[in-house]
């Protein structure tokens, strides 16, 4: 077999792989019909006429069927879902908010005033707390990843705060 | 199912073709031949006959281990539109018949 043959055989080939179950009996029959084409250059020329029917007879049925879709846009911003993601979202930014306050305020040393027997306590105990904070954030994090992501990526970006401040402050 | 046909020289050239064996089986390749029409006309043709469900299609019975081959002819209705849409542009009367090919 020559290598035009044989291009044009593989480029049936590849194009009745692709093909859709409509084309697909389309690019086999041409392909089948490259037996008995005679001369390497008429074979490699109905290949690719033959493509170019496959691609025609394809296209349009290909973008109808994806235009048919809902687009992920509008999945995406149905009213439904935009509230869901609203009220998780918030969430997320409140718990974030809520563990920035307390950094902050242990940053201010506002500790030492609120809660002197936690700033005199030894420091496996205070780290004791901060394993205990970074627990319930990872924990809450992976409860609600599968249906809240928003939620679990405000409470992981809460513990990310929370650590980012010991390592550096503590 | 609309039947109106394109009626470009290329169309008329394969429903000829076909008309003149209306019974019998032919190949792709013995009426891109018989028309000289390339793969690339010819197949968006059947195709468009196909969809019209003016064409019906089979494949050949599997013989001396060699892969069937898909083969084509008018359907009835196919056959009618046919000669309505030749017969319409002058062209079906007067048509000398030809050898049949393929099968």
């Amino acid at each position: 077999m020559t290598a035009r043959r044989q291009l044009a055989q593989r480029l049936l080939t590849a194009l009745q792989s692709q093909a859709s179950s409509e084309s697909d009996s389309w690019a086999t029959a041409m392909l089948r019909e490259l037996d008995y084409v005679e001369g390497n250059w008429s074979a490699l020329w109905w290949a690719l006429g033959g493509a170019a029917a496959l691609i025609r007879h394809g296209a349009p049925r290909y973008l109808r069927a994806r235009l048919a879709q809902p687009s992920r846009l509008a999945h995406a911003m149905s009213i439904k879902r935009v509230g869901t993601t609203t009220v998780g979202v918030a969430f997320g930014a409140f718990m974030a908010a809520g563990m920035m306050a307390i950094c902050l305020a242990t940053l201010v040393r506002l500790p030492h005033m609120s809660w002197p027997e936690l700033v005199r306590s030894s420091a496996l105990e205070r780290v004791l707390v901060i394993v205990g904070l970074e627990t319930i954030c990872t924990v809450v994090a992976a409860a609600v990843w599968r249906h809240r992501r928003s939620v679990a990526t405000g409470a992981l970006v809460a513990g990310t705060t929370l650590f980012l401040h010991v390592v550096t402050y503590g | 199912m609309a039947t109106r046909l394109r009626s470009s020289a290329q169309t008329i050239q394969v429903l000829e073709t076909f008309l003149e064996a209306p019974k019998q089986w032919q190949y792709g390749y013995d009426i891109s031949r018989t028309t000289a029409l390339k793969s690339g006309t010819l197949y968006p043709i059947l195709m468009r006959l196909a969809d019209r469900e003016l064409l019906e299609t089979r494949w050949e019975d599997a013989e001396s281990g060699r892969p069937p081959r898909h083969m084509y002819r008018l359907t009835a209705q196919g056959v009618r539109v046919a000669r309505e849409h030749l017969s319409s542009r002058g062209l079906l009367a007067g048509r000398t018949p030809r050898a049949a090919f393929g099968r």
